[in-house]
């Protein structure tokens, strides 16, 4: 369910009537967690199944941690494995299916191509970030594990950044599950610009702009001077797609009485790369950095090769988050 | 990630601006290209045309036009937001203008997210 359907609005004009009448706050997370499976299973409704699995696994996962102290690498790599498993199969089975034949051909072994054909879950990408990152918090000691499972639930599925971010830390969007909630007209002047903005960011800018470029890449040989204004319109497009949902789900946030993540800030007036990468989905960067990068030993390495080898598996990866595929992690 | 280089004359900075821009849009360009067998193919084969006459530079200045016009919009944010933060009837008549692009161009789901297209 697009963000841009009418199915979606309808949705929305519900969720939200029955959840500023509703005044006691555990029932409005209740409906906020049913509001957000449907939305999640709304086309395939057994993926509601799959994050059900995820909620229940990381939930204990985030207690074992808290209560069995002599286990607590355990608890972890059970919650980290079981994501990773279960992204790695959604997202890159048929990648890595079929680099690992072609690698095996290059050394003469020739296998029959395995692919399957796998239905993406909406979202899985981000939602399951957020469920590492709040089990590595726990672990960490950042975060106390929480004992009500609806509040945990609802912060990894929480529908307005379920599909596209932003991807919220537990530290800050926890604390706005628990607390009480009151309807201010404030919460409408503070969505509504962002909301505005993020319907003319995808549906006048990236929507029109998407007819040329995706005209331009099914080219069989552009030539290069329409293959640079091709990549000119889609840098243009990703920036106006990829901001305006942001943008919208900060706004459906807001009228929900929730402050969602910056995301995006001014990207294409950095002047340097890691300038760029501090305005550009800046969730994800930070996530990458405090999950990845860091652990990796990030700047304090002691030799440039290893540095290298750091930022190489570092943009690796987060080239492979975006897609299942070499020119994303080129 | 890494330092953070500050350019300090307005040279510095706008060539950096736009050493990065050029990088941003190569990078995009790789990252929505089919492939990279369809990148190498078309960057590498001989028969590669530059393509600056002809319908070729017709095209590339037809798309080129309309993305600085469909553009537009992102300019006026960045400007009311940057340099107008505070005058509320500035916004005031950017936002009345805005409903009316919506009034005019909302269709229902006319194109997914970005995010799933890949």
């Amino acid at each position: 369910m697009s963000f841009t359907s009418y199915a979606y609005l309808l949705f929305f004009a519900g969720v939200f009537a029955c959840y500023w009448i509703i005044r006691k706050r555990f029932v409005q997370n209740v409906l906020l967690l049913a509001a957000s499976y449907f939305f999640f299973g709304f086309v395939h409704p057994w993926f509601c199944l799959l994050l059900a699995a995820s909620n229940i696994t990381d939930y204990f996962c985030a207690l074992g941690i808290r209560r069995h102290e002599g286990f607590r690498k355990v608890f972890l790599t059970i919650s980290a494995g079981a994501n990773l498993a279960v992204l790695g199969f959604f997202k890159y089975f048929n990648f890595f299916s079929e680099n690992f034949r072609h690698a095996a051909g290059l050394i003469g072994i020739q296998l029959d191509a395995v692919t399957l054909n796998i239905i993406l879950p909406v979202g899985i990408s981000f939602y399951t970030f957020k469920s590492i990152s709040y089990v590595v918090d726990v672990f960490r000691g950042k975060i106390e594990p929480r004992r009500n499972i609806v509040d945990f639930a609802l912060y990894v599925a929480f529908f307005p950044e379920l599909a596209a971010g932003p991807i919220d830390r537990a530290r800050d969007l926890l604390p706005q599950i628990e607390k009480e909630r009151r309807w201010k007209w404030d919460m409408f002047f503070s969505a509504w610009p962002l909301l505005l903005s993020g319907y003319v960011k995808k549906m006048v800018i990236a929507d029109n702009i998407a007819v040329y470029v995706n005209k331009i890449f099914l080219l069989e040989q552009p030539s290069f001077f329409i293959l640079l204004s091709g990549g000119v319109a889609f840098t243009v497009q990703i920036l106006a797609d990829f901001s305006g949902y942001t943008d919208m789900a900060r706004g459906f946030g807001k009228l929900l009485g929730f402050d969602l993540a910056e995301n995006f800030r001014s990207p294409y007036l950095a002047v340097s790369p890691s300038d760029f990468w501090r305005r550009w989905h800046i969730t994800f960067s930070t996530w990458i950095r405090d999950y990845v990068y860091i652990p990796l030993g990030g700047s304090r390495v002691d030799t440039r090769l290893k540095f290298a080898a750091v930022l190489v598996v570092t943009l690796g990866l987060s080239g492979l988050w975006h897609g299942a595929d070499w020119n994303f992690i080129v | 990630m890494g330092g953070r280089w500050v350019p300090r004359t307005w040279i510095k900075k706008t060539t950096a601006w736009f050493v990065m821009f050029v990088l941003a849009a190569i990078g995009w360009t790789i990252f929505r290209a089919p492939g990279m067998d369809w990148l190498v193919r078309v960057l590498l084969s001989g028969g590669m045309q530059l393509g600056f006459e002809g319908d070729s530079l017709a095209v590339g200045l037809v798309v080129l036009s309309f993305t600085l016009i469909y553009s537009l919009p992102l300019f006026i944010m960045l400007f009311i937001n940057r340099v107008v933060p505070d005058r509320k009837w500035v916004h005031s008549v950017v936002h009345a203008a805005f409903v009316i692009l919506l009034i005019v161009f909302f269709q229902d789901s006319r194109q997914d997210f970005i995010y799933f297209q890949f």
